[in-house]
């Protein structure tokens, strides 16, 4: 059933139309025909009668029996009545049952004497229908003779239609009806395809069950899509929006058939949206959100018809760059670390080319030294891995930058919770004691301490450096996106940090004194609990 | 849908309430005067019948309401039952068997079945007549006439072909196996000129009801051949009827009286219950006497029959006869 619905549109509204045209004219032309055959028939009995009575009282056939004399004019008349009313025959009898006038196409042998009983013995005038075997319609009547005293019937006459004339005319009729009729059916065809092909062209030759597949279609996808999407029409409503979007902009229910002004509250963005130009790539701090915004208004001979706007989380973005930014960051610093390596390697050659090997011994069992007590620290107290490589890099670093970074006594870590991933750790490590670097880097001594515990029920990181310090007045800021002592437009990393930290459930504290130094202190619990709830 | 359901229920309580209003209503019927229609002008048979029934039902004080009788000429009495059937049950219409042959004449269209009948009220009986000095002696010498040469008797009849003077011939001619439609019948304007031709001597015989030629055949200016009676006439002991002489023929010329269509029962039995009465006063036996007529009361169950009987009976007359040849 539902696979012989599927058919084209065409077919369904030619189907329509033509079922319905054929119903109403197939009824139209039956009921017409039925009346009109009634009627044909009925006004030949009426036309028979009258035309019969009328002659009976003629003069002409008054007297030829009243006188008793075979005239010619009688038969005149009957050709010429014949010929008026279309009849097939007129015959005018006497009581006898024989011919006195006759019109016709052949003169019939004898006369069916029963035929005429009635109207001879009791002057009745009658229609006789025809019957099954005879073709013929007649009317008789009677000759009523008046005689000065008395009145006598002297005859009758009868006129006859053959059925077959009768039919012939309602045929010739329903041919005409049913001419147009097909005329108007063939007009309905034309319509319906007319239509069919406008509604076509409009739906770009698509079918309605495609149509139908391409919307589900489309749903699909754009829910799928990882950017935001949403579409305005002219009177801005919103048309479409998809899941991202609705995340994005933090719209709880389906904002679909909405205006802009309702769902939009931002007016920056509003004004964006709305921008008749269109936006591209711009920035936008939307709630704790930095947005990418993309508009794009759809113009149609000048007219805004409509717009479709586009959102990206740049935050996501940022985390990404800011990751493969770590990530470059150890490459340098291992690289770094090799080149020291090598010219220690060429200084120890020297020493021993020169023969000087009590002080390449020296300068050997030196390096040893410093590289046990680092790993030794490292893989005796620091166990977790992934705080492993963060700070071997940054040793390295610190070596290349001469910069004494070492880590304090009582430094413990066993492995890190699973809710803490490397990510994040790099973030947040990797920046505070980047920081760290650079704020000593002014220094004569260069001083930086790491100190790490799991002991208890949080992990606490500790970076102190005897750098500068921070003023108290700007202590406000270091966390405001933007700011940052080492210039502009670098200054991401600790509201980074923050904001990493806030998203494990951690705190920061900074403690500074100018000129003398600063501690941070990041303390992460090792379980979330869910009363605090994961955001 | 309950709404429906209730709403045909008041609908059905209305109708029933109807009814039985009307039917409340019927048994004061009459409820106004009462009108009989005579479907001819003054002084023929019908007129005659409607003024009998006026007095008689008002002299015996049968009926309370007033009676009045209209005259309604034309068509052979179809203009007055016409007009009776646009009526109520308060208008009440002469008839006779003209009720019936119009319609089978194709000169109406009405037919008995669209009225109510109420009663036949009396009959006449139909004679054959011949001049006193005519060569046919009795009825079976003239119809052996007629056979051998049915054109040159020539049988007088008034005021047209179809009624029942006419019709009580063709039925004895086709009884006696003559084509009717051979019978040379001259048509005169009444009862009294079909007489007048007879002495005149322009006709062989006439067909006309017993009353018109009773004081002639008495005074012995005709002679009547046949009564269409089922048994000798009083005071006409000496005629004989058609099956005494050998032909199978009975046939009255009944009158009665027809309500509009419709008349519901308590109507019907209004009239039954008053014209039973009335047919066994000495007032109407009386006017019975004095036109010659047979008391031929029916009710209205009878009537209906007997109706449907003559209805077959014509109805053979008029399209069947033919065949006989």
């Amino acid at each position: 059933m539902k696979k012989l619905l599927q058919v084209s549109l065409q077919v369904k509204i030619l189907g329509l139309v033509v079922g319905l045209l054929l119903l109403v004219l197939t009824l139209v032309t039956f009921m017409v025909t039925y009346m009109e055959s009634g009627e044909d028939v009925q006004n030949a009995e009426d036309l028979a009668l009258q035309t019969a009575t009328t002659l009976s009282y003629m003069p002409v056939v008054q007297d030829a029996f009243k006188e008793k004399v075979k005239d010619e004019n009688v038969k005149h008349i009957a050709d010429r009545i014949r010929d008026q009313i279309d009849a097939s025959a007129i015959k005018i009898i006497d009581r006898e049952g024989q011919l006195v006038g006759y019109s016709g196409q052949e003169k019939p042998e004898s006369i069916d004497q029963q035929d005429y009983y009635s109207t001879l013995t009791f002057g009745g005038s009658f229609v006789l229908q025809p019957e099954e075997d005879e073709d013929v319609l007649k009317a008789v009547v009677p000759i009523r003779v008046d005689y000065d005293t008395y009145m006598k019937v002297e005859g009758a006459v009868a006129v006859e239609f053959k059925m077959k004339d009768i039919y012939a005319e309602i045929r010739a009729d329903l041919k005409d009806f049913i001419f147009a009729s097909s005329s108007v059916l063939i007009l309905g065809v034309i319509g319906s395809i007319l239509l069919a092909r406008s509604i076509r062209k409009d739906t770009l030759g698509l079918e309605p069950f495609q149509i139908a597949a391409l919307f589900r279609e489309r749903n699909a996808v754009l829910d799928s899509v990882k950017e935001g999407l949403i579409a305005f029409d002219q009177s801005e409503k919103i048309t479409m929006i998809n899941a991202s979007a609705r995340e994005l902009l933090d719209l709880k229910d389906n904002a679909e058939a909405r205006t802009l002004n309702d769902v939009i509250t931002s007016p920056k963005l509003r004004e964006m949206i709305e921008s008749n130009k269109g936006v591209k790539n711009k920035e936008l701090q939307y709630k704790e959100k930095t947005l990418i915004i993309n508009s794009n208004p759809i113009l149609e001979g000048g007219v805004r018809t409509g717009i479709v706007v586009s959102v990206r989380d740049k935050t996501e973005i940022k985390q990404m760059v800011d990751a493969l930014s770590e990530v470059k960051q150890y490459s340098e610093d291992l690289r770094a670390q090799a080149h020291e390596f090598t010219s220690k390697l060429y200084v120890i050659m020297g020493l021993i080319q020169l023969e000087k090997y009590q002080d390449a011994i020296e300068l050997i069992k030196e390096e040893a030294d410093s590289q046990k007590q680092v790993t030794e620290r490292f893989f005796k107290e620091i166990v977790d891995e992934k705080v492993q490589a963060i700070l071997l890099g940054k040793f390295a670093k610190a070596s290349e930058k001469k910069i004494d970074f070492y880590i304090e006594d009582g430094s413990s870590l066993q492995r890190l919770p699973a809710h803490i991933p490397l990510s994040p750790l790099i973030i947040i490590l990797g920046n505070i004691i980047n920081n760290a670097f650079e704020g000593v880097a002014g220094q004569k001594e260069k001083t930086v301490s790491f100190f790490v515990t799991d002991l208890g029920h949080d992990i606490i990181f500790e970076v102190t450096d005897n750098g500068t310090g921070i003023r108290q007045s700007d202590m406000e800021k270091v966390f405001a996106k933007g700011y940052s002592s080492k210039g502009t437009g670098r200054g991401y990393g600790l509201a980074n940090v923050k904001e990493e930290v806030d998203h494990l459930h951690g705190s920061i504290e900074i403690n500074s004194i100018v000129k003398e130094g600063t501690t941070i202190t990041i303390i992460l619990p090792k379980e979330i609990t869910d009363t605090k709830g994961v955001s | 849908m309950r709404k429906l359901a209730f709403v045909s229920l008041l609908i059905l309580t209305f109708v029933i309430a109807g009814c039985s209003g009307n039917a409340s209503g019927t048994q004061e019927y009459p409820k106004k005067n009462i009108e009989i229609v005579a479907p001819a002008s003054p002084g023929g048979g019908w007129d005659l019948t409607a003024r009998s029934l006026e007095k008689v039902l008002t002299d015996e004080k049968l009926v309370k309401e007033n009676i009045n009788v209209v005259n309604k000429p034309g068509g052979g009495g179809e203009v007055g039952w016409k007009y009776l059937k646009s009526k109520d049950a308060h208008t009440l219409a002469v008839n006779s068997s003209l009720v019936l042959t119009n319609n089978l004449l194709g000169q109406s269209e009405l037919t008995y079945k669209q009225f109510t009948p109420i009663a036949t009220l009396a009959t006449e009986w139909q004679a054959l007549a011949v001049p006193a000095d005519s060569k046919y002696k009795s009825a079976t010498e003239f119809m052996e006439a007629v056979k051998k040469d049915p054109s040159k008797v020539k049988i007088g009849v008034g005021p047209g072909l179809g009624n029942d003077d006419h019709l009580s011939i063709v039925q004895a001619a086709s009884e006696y196996d003559i084509n009717p439609s051979k019978l040379n019948f001259l048509v005169y304007q009444g009862g009294g000129d079909v007489v007048t031709a007879l002495l005149g001597g322009h006709v062989d015989a006439v067909t006309t009801s017993l009353s018109e030629v009773k004081d002639q055949h008495l005074a012995g200016k005709l002679r009547i051949l046949a009564v269409s009676s089922d048994k000798p006439v009083e005071g006409l002991e000496d005629v004989p009827t058609w099956k005494e002489e050998g032909i199978d023929l009975v046939f009255p010329h009944w009158r009665g009286i027809m309500g509009p269509p419709d008349m519901t029962e308590e109507e019907i039995a209004y009239w039954d219950k008053k014209l039973s009465k009335m047919v066994e006063t000495e007032q109407w036996k009386k006017v019975l006497e004095n036109n010659d007529w047979e008391g031929f009361y029916k009710n209205s169950e009878e009537t209906k029959k007997f109706m449907k009987e003559q209805h077959d009976l014509y109805q053979r007359l008029v399209k069947e006869s033919g065949l006989v040849k």
